[in-house]
């Protein structure tokens, strides 16, 4: 063989000397060959395939020919071999890395006790709430790429937080034949210990799911919900068997209609499972929708327009995912109580404590101020006590940043207790001996407030037992929902409870002392 | 329809076979590789199709005109509306967007607060390619130089080969047009050669490519502050190697696939990695767009033909233009400017030593070339850096990373250590082995070559990583 270049420097094969030459049909039947006998080793991952192909579906039985080719691998003993070189295959891809950085140990909060206080005997039991400092991001490709991104550049914004994500592109939880989820979340979680755990799945779930056992569950099957919810709750559960709590973000609306009901079925289903295995779900499917419910091309954010997603219609733009992720990290700020690093919010601190009355641990949230009072100053605090219907949690701009903002320029500590609600026929002895014995005393032994305590509570039976209660020294019963006006009151009550507050004696000054008092 | 997936094989086959069934009669021949093709095209979008159509009709109308009228006053103001017709497909398409974009930031900055539409168009999928394609005959007809198309069919046909058209090589007229007018060869045409650029094709693709891209470059590229300054380092010229071994891959798939079906297409790249300097490297980067910046930019600017400072402006004004061809971001703008810079400073050294009376082509001395392969090995793999950054934001945590000197990463990976040292070895080395395999093919006999060629897909299929990387220049 030679090789020629013509005029414009391309090389031009002269095959005349070529011997022998290769025969057409003789290399288009090896090719045949050689492809069918490969089809035949991978089955597997073909029937996969070709069971996506939903276009062929109509024209030949999809799901038959699957079966039919991992038959014939089994029949020609080639499944042998394809279980021996995958075997080998995992060996080849175990990554080599030195200098892997070792799971640290978990610091405490400035000025925070033990992660969970043991009981106290001679009180009602008492937890600081477990803190979040160690937040490990898994998932599918919208974690690999932007969504994923977004949420490893901005959990750092908290203090002391520490922020692992691992992302694989094609992966679901339903094919632990491809890639195993729950291993390789094992793994993670026992290498980076996790307390906090980010997830997102889906996208290539809906589809069959492979049971342990070897056997599948059709998408098309009315099992498949149960059987998806099964492994949304193992993944849960790894979690908590590792102290971790853990946030399913839910899949958005596609721009394929027939992706989008897919979404639709898959998120229902994961919702209910971690709802039910005590987890948080937070769903996208706002976010990424029009007003009726449509898929929703592109938005305006901070003052800027841009697409919410890639040309794909399916993953997140960097524009889409940083809306997403502003929004996925109110609630989970929220929900816990993570400190923005920033001087000029309080740091947050979840409580919570044991209640005899209701039988149960009531939490609370207490927004601490960076600042120390001014010498001499005797600290408030202003206790806010909610009803189910106060819509606290639905204050428009964050909630959990207004408050930590509204205790940091108040300089006094502000207490949000989670909303109560007391359905019993003895509700007014309950709500008694909940706000005096346990409450007011819980607070007072971890916040004492030498400078006074207000309340400000949502009408109902609390409301009721304050009135008759001679503890607090100021009681605020607020009406209707808790909206902007609240902070005002807030305010209001604190600048009452400082003016009212006990006043240290004046410095007495000394004789011969040097003092810079005008003449 | 990816090229080393299930479905592209078992299209491949069906078409193969169908067009040596019907090689007798070469028009039939020609006519099914047209609708595979077509078909190949709509199985991306039927947007994709219907450019391709609308646009291959267009300019076989105007290379019709451009010859009917050659030499007469009405030549000149066909090809610049062609051209300038073919610039507002590609424009449309690909640039309409940023313009929007970048154009509503700066009314703001000017206090105009205008709501412009905002488009979600989607670069219909091998657009920037046969658009090129298209110019450079339209050019080269009037220039009297292009090979004329036999029929519309072959005209048709030479933009829309399935192998080539999503992401080039960007053939010229000769290298296509003549072998699509000749008679369907008796035989597959350089077989071995053809295997051998198939199993180079998957190896640096669907294996060493991936790896990289799913074990560093993706992640750190995405994010490079969970990064220490070591990895980023490494990911710079593991991203190096990465985008050549994946679109080189492609190109040998592609060649190698035509040469199954009886065409030759154009090489590509020529171990760009050996490149001594900037210009060796782009003369063996890409070299069939290359060649069409050369052609068809730097040339008509003037070259270097009108002064030096001139000729350092054309070279900038090419390599924008370079920049901006790969797609609508100041990232890729930024990365062809520099790429202007490097190879201005590398003409004016050039200039600069032959006034002082230095013989520029005498040989160089072993450490002159050895310090001249790692500027520009380095000087490429840390330009790439706004090519692969999503913004300048991005690009600007790696290099801050990377002079932070920070120790707190993932981990050092010494697998993509291992295959980065490999791409660079394989620039000087890969033609020996490529040469090696090809004779050993050659010794191999026809009946057991179905055998040889199921032990290295299964040795392929056992060393590839779990998911593979998508083709990169798909994506301009």
């Amino acid at each position: 063989m030679t090789e020629k270049r013509s005029q414009s420097g391309v090389a031009v094969h002269d095959d005349s000397d070529l011997v022998p030459k290769a025969s057409i049909w003789g290399t288009v039947g090896s090719a045949w060959v050689v492809a069918l006998v490969l089809t035949v080793y991978g089955a597997g991952a073909v029937s996969d395939e070709i069971q996506g192909w939903e276009r062929l579906d109509g024209v030949m039985p999809t799901a038959g020919l699957a079966q039919a080719l991992e038959k014939t691998q089994k029949v020609v003993g080639l499944h042998h071999l394809h279980a021996t070189l995958t075997g080998l295959r995992h060996g080849i891809n175990e990554d080599i890395v030195v200098g892997e950085p070792a799971a640290e140990t978990i610091e405490p909060v400035e000025n925070g006790g033990p992660e969970i206080e043991p009981p106290d005997e001679s009180h009602p039991a008492h937890r600081r709430g477990p803190a979040k400092h160690r937040v490990l991001v898994i998932g599918a490709s919208s974690i690999q790429f932007a969504l994923g991104v977004e949420l490893e550049r901005r959990f750092p914004m908290y203090e002391k937080v520490k922020v692992k994500r691992y992302g694989q592109l094609a992966t679901s939880l339903a094919r632990p034949d491809f890639f195993d989820w729950m291993k390789k979340a094992k793994a993670l979680i026992a290498e980076f210990k996790p307390d906090l755990i980010i997830t997102n799945f889906g996208g290539n779930d809906a589809q069959d799911i492979l049971r342990k056992d070897g056997t599948k569950v059709s998408y098309d099957s009315p099992e498949w919900d149960e059987a998806f919810q099964k492994l949304v709750i193992e993944l849960i559960e790894l979690g908590r068997a590792s102290k971790a709590d853990t946030v399913m973000i839910g899949m958005p609306v596609m721009r394929e209609d027939k992706f989008t009901k897919k979404m639709k079925r898959l998120n229902r289903a994961m919702q209910q499972a971690t709802e039910r295995a005590g987890a948080l779900y937070i769903s996208s499917w706002e976010m990424s929708s029009t007003a009726d419910g449509k898929y929703k091309t592109s938005t305006r954010h901070q003052g800027k327009r841009g697409l919410l997603r890639t040309s794909d219609g399916v993953h997140y733009s960097k524009f889409g995912a940083q809306i997403l992720v502003e929004e996925v990290l109110a609630i989970i700020e929220r929900h816990f109580a993570l400190t923005p690093k920033d001087e000029s919010l309080a740091r947050a601190e979840p409580h919570a404590f044991e209640s005899k009355a209701l039988g149960r641990f009531v939490s609370y949230v207490a927004y601490l101020p960076r600042r120390r009072p001014a010498e001499g100053d005797a600290a408030a605090l202003v206790l806010l006590v909610p009803s189910p219907e106060s819509e606290v949690t639905e204050w428009p701009h964050h909630p959990h940043r207004r408050l930590q903002s509204l205790a940091e320029s108040l300089g006094h500590p502000v207490v949000l207790v989670e909303p109560l609600t007391i359905s019993s026929p003895e509700q007014r002895t309950i709500a008694e001996a909940l706000l005096d014995s346990e409450l007011l005393s819980d607070l007072g032994r971890h916040f004492p407030a030498p400078g006074g305590l207000g309340i400000m509570l949502a009408p109902g039976p609390l409301a009721e037992a304050t009135e008759r209660s001679s503890e607090p020294e100021k009681v605020v019963v607020v009406g209707g929902p808790w909206r902007t006006e609240l902070e005002a009151q807030v305010r209001t009550l604190s600048a009452e409870l400082k003016a009212s507050a006990p006043r240290p004696p004046e410095p007495r000054v000394r004789e011969g002392a040097v003092h810079d008092q005008p003449e | 329809m990816e090229f080393p997936t299930l479905e592209f094989v078992y299209f491949g086959l069906i078409t193969l076979t169908l067009s040596w069934l019907l090689s007798q009669t070469r028009t039939v021949q020609k006519s099914f590789l047209l609708a595979a093709s077509y078909y190949f095209a709509w199985k991306w979008q039927p947007v994709v199709l219907a450019t391709l159509v609308g646009s291959s009709l267009f300019n076989y109308g105007a290379g019709k005109l451009i010859l009917r009228h050659h030499g007469e006053k009405l030549q000149k103001p066909i090809l610049v509306i062609a051209l300038l017709a073919n610039l507002g497909l590609l424009g449309f398409f690909k640039y309409s967007g940023f313009f929007v974009e970048n154009l509503g930031a700066l009314l703001s900055l000017l206090r105009l607060e205008v709501h412009l539409p905002l488009f979600e168009l989607i670069a219909p999928f091998g657009i920037s390619y046969y658009t090129f394609q298209s110019m450079a005959y339209l050019v080269d007809t009037g220039r009297k130089k292009a090979a004329q198309p036999a029929s519309l069919l072959d005209f048709l046909l030479f933009l829309a080969f399935f192998p080539q058209f999503g992401a080039g090589p960007i053939c010229r007229s000769h290298d296509l047009l003549p072998q699509l007018a000749g008679p369907a060869p008796r035989h597959i045409p350089e077989l071995s050669t053809a295997v051998g650029l198939i199993v180079t094709g998957l190896l640096k693709k669907m294996v060493i490519a991936s790896y990289l891209a799913l074990h560093l470059t993706t992640d750190a590229f995405l994010a490079p502050t969970s990064f220490s300054s070591a990895e980023l380092l490494l990911a710079a010229f593991a991203y190096s190697a990465q985008v050549y071994l994946d679109f080189s891959g492609y190109t040998d798939l592609a060649r190698g696939i035509g040469l199954l079906f009886g065409f030759r297409l154009p090489e590509n790249f020529r171990y760009p990695y050996a490149a001594t300097d900037i210009g060796d490297f782009w003369r063996r980067w890409h070299i069939t767009f290359s060649t069409w910046l050369r052609e068809y930019i730097y040339f008509p600017l003037g070259g270097s033909r009108h002064g030096r400072l001139r000729c350092y402006l054309n070279l900038m004004i090419t390599f924008v233009a370079c920049g901006l061809w790969h797609g609508p971001t100041w990232g890729y703008i930024a990365w062809g400017a520099l790429h202007g810079v490097g190879l201005s400073v590398y003409k004016a050294s050039l200039d600069i030593r032959r006034d002082m009376g230095i013989d520029t082509d005498a040989k160089k001395p072993f450490w002159w070339l050895s310090l001249g392969w790692l500027a520009t090995l380095s000087f490429c793999s840390f330009v790439r850096v706004f090519f692969v950054s999503a913004d300048f934001g991005v690009a600007m945590d790696y290099w801050r990373g990377l002079f932070a000197f920070n120790m707190d990463g993932r981990g050092f990976d010494l697998g993509v250590l291992f295959l980065t040292l490999l791409t660079l070895f394989l620039n000087f080395f890969g033609k020996r082995f490529f040469d090696g395999f090809v004779g050993w093919h050659e010794r191999i006999p026809a009946r057991a070559r179905p055998l040889a060629w199921v032990g290295i897909l299964l040795f392929l299929l056992t060393i590839r990583p779990f998911g593979m990387a998508a083709t990169i220049y798909f994506g301009f």
